[in-house]
């Protein structure tokens, strides 16, 4: 009956434990903190042109251009989340001229809002450009709409024909920062 | 968006909590044991709860992480510890709450004392909820895919169900010869809402790519996500109608209905020495009403814009991605199973004593004991693999009006968890009140897991 009496005592007295908990001191408001900061890369674009492209009817042209829809960060909800979007570029096995390569970015009415250029000396094997967009700059990406491709070929030597062999090969990528709270 | 992340964060570090009731399972003196065994012993002339209150219980847990770790004001910063616990979170996490509450529930028996049968039925609702740990998402919107070049971002860590039903059930248990007892309860589930994604696959991979030719990044989404909803439709379109009357339509067989049932046995080896199992909620729901699918299928390489320098405009990659997966959906019916519960027990009884009114019916021969000990195991269906519990108990009456059962269980998620039930009966008044993981008492909020079951009966004796 003792060993009864004992048991009766522990099992109730679990009772009383589990009537007396307690609970450390907790802070819900503190999801308001959270901060999430990933870092995204994409391919943006590329292509390869053959040097002979640059001539149509055995007549040099100045330059070439290409068109693309571009409105990744056209959704308010995205950019405002964005630190920092960094472009790069890379370019590879280039023609034998110096070229520039104009990045045209356009508004929905295909007003040009900003551009990046860089100039690419004659037979680059592996030319790099990178630029950041920041600040203010970001509302010109939220603005684009369309990116514009444009190959400037210098004046200089030698003459692209339609046998020219050689191949300029642009590509490159986006790099987004984002910073969510 | 904060929200968001915030929830997939949660999703990834709340673990699970099976629906494992080992303090009430085989505690026969509460006629809710009736429930999780269909064959359990039981031995009331009549019994009925009282209605909405005979039966609440809800179980909610986590293995990886408590609402301290995440919460706690202890001056470390919350972003520190979210990180820590996604850290410490694997892909093979899950939540699985549970919650029921019965409406109505009554029994009683039939037949001479040699022909003897029970019949109960009754109306519950519940809510089930099963989510695995989304790690592969999360830490991608997290992280970004930047750091993780190289890395396949499953897509199959998406898996989760959720389902509020409510059910009808009518349950008949009979005595055959002295020492078997079986039972078997049939079910007509009525869903109210569902949500159910469990069969998920595909990735999201992005790695430098290695030629001097192409894009700089190989970069692939392949998906095959599906997402089964019923019940919600409506939701969807600014629905200004009464949510409550909507459920209680939908719950009293106006939702999308299904079949089941639970079977189970007790079976007297000696007159002290029973074995018992159960197998409950055998069944599915056919889901044909406010049904809408979505799916998320197809397969995409992200090589970011080709400029064509023909004069054409070219597509921007998004917008390809929206061709090669694009979100579709259907409102054709599917079918869900309910989660499949197991429970077996073995009870060694000891320290007789007599009743005061002989119930000789059965092989007691007006033999009870105070004492029983005995082991338990418990087996649950999941969308990946099931869950396992082992419990040890010992039961015991205090006093004619009082008993208690100490288990102490262990699963995947905890090797100390001791729980206690209560059952007390004052004239014909039972109450019962069940808890587990009573240790983390010291200290709720860092609790990973706890339940409890309570409830208020009328029960008539033989």
């Amino acid at each position: 009956m003792k060993v009864n009496r004992n048991i009766n005592i522990i099992l109730l007295g679990l009772f009383v434990f589990l009537a007396n908990s307690c609970t450390s001191n907790l802070d819900f408001n503190q999801a308001n903190t959270i901060v999430v900061e990933p870092v995204v890369v994409s391919n943006l674009a590329s292509f390869e042109i053959q040097a002979s492209s640059f001539n149509i009817g055995g007549v040099e042209q100045p330059s070439l251009g290409a068109f693309s829809n571009f409105d990744v960060f056209s959704d308010p909800n995205l950019i405002r989340h964005v630190l920092e979007a960094d472009f790069y570029f890379e370019i590879d096995k280039g023609i034998r001229r110096d070229f520039t390569i104009d990045i045209n970015f356009l508004d929905v009415k295909d007003a040009l809002l900003y551009t990046i250029s860089f100039g690419v000396p004659a037979n680059t094997s592996a030319f790099k450009y990178t630029i950041p967009f920041r600040g203010a700059n970001l509302s010109l990406l939220e603005q684009t709409r369309k990116l514009a491709f444009v190959i400037h070929l210098n004046p200089g030597t030698p003459v692209l024909t339609s046998t020219s062999t050689e191949i300029l090969k642009l590509r490159s990528s986006l790099t987004a920062y984002l910073k969510v709270k | 968006m904060k929200k968001f992340f915030l929830i997939i964060f949660l999703m990834v570090a709340v673990n699970c909590f099976s629906q494992n009731k080992q303090v009430l399972y085989n505690f026969t003196s509460v006629p809710q044991s009736l429930m999780s065994n269909p064959g359990a012993d039981v031995k009331y002339k009549v019994y009925f709860g009282m209605p909405f209150f005979s039966g609440i219980s809800a179980n909610v847990g986590s293995t990886s992480f408590s609402a301290y770790d995440l919460f706690s004001n202890n001056g470390v910063n919350f972003n520190v510890k979210l990180r820590n616990v996604l850290n410490s979170t694997s892909r093979g996490d899950h939540l699985n709450a549970n919650q029921q509450l019965e409406i109505l529930n009554a029994g009683f028996s039939i037949g001479t004392d040699e022909n003897k049968s029970y019949l109960s039925f009754g109306m519950y609702q519940e809510f089930d909820l099963m989510g695995y740990a989304p790690k592969d998402p999360a830490i991608l919107a997290l992280d970004g895919n930047q750091p993780y070049l190289g890395k396949y971002f499953n897509l199959n860590d998406l898996s989760m169900k959720a389902e509020i039903l409510s059910v009808l059930h009518f349950g008949i248990h009979k005595n055959i010869g002295e020492n078997l007892i079986v039972g078997f309860r049939a079910k007509i589930y009525s869903s109210i809402y569902n949500v159910s994604s469990t069969h998920n696959s595909g990735y999201i991979y992005t790695d430098t790519n290695t030629s001097t030719s192409g894009p700089i990044y190989n970069q692939i989404i392949s998906s095959d996500i599906q997402i089964n909803t019923s019940g919600l439709s409506k939701f969807r379109k600014n629905f200004n109608g009464d949510v409550l009357s909507d459920i209680k339509q939908k719950a009293l067989f106006g939702g999308n209905l299904g079949l089941g049932f639970d079977a189970g046995i007790t079976y007297y080896l000696k007159p002290n020495l029973q074995f018992t199992a159960s197998v409950v909620d055998v069944g599915f729901v056919s889901h044909t009403k406010e049904v809408k699918i979505f799916k998320y299928k197809g397969y995409f390489e992200q090589n970011g814009i080709l400029p064509l320098f023909d004069g054409n405009l070219t597509k921007n990659s998004f917008d390809e991605f929206k061709s090669a997966i694009p979100l579709d959906s259907s409102a054709t019916s599917y079918t869900t199973l309910r989660p499949i519960k197991f429970n077996s027990s073995i009870e060694y009884s000891y320290g007789e004593e007599y009743e005061e009114v002989c119930n000789c019916s059965n092989n007691n021969s007006g033999i009870v004991y105070r004492n029983a000990v005995g082991a338990q195991l418990f087996m649950m269906s999941t969308p990946r693999m099931p869950l396992f519990a082992l419990t040890g108990y010992y039961r015991r009456k205090i006093i004619d009006a009082l008993q208690l059962k100490v288990t102490y269980t262990i699963d995947s998620y905890s090797y100390r968890n001791i729980g206690l039930g209560l059952s007390s009966n004052l004239g014909p008044v039972n109450f019962y009140l069940m808890a587990d993981n009573l240790l983390e008492y010291q200290d709720l909020s860092k609790a990973r897991s706890l339940s409890f079951q309570l409830g208020l009966n009328f029960i008539f004796k033989e």
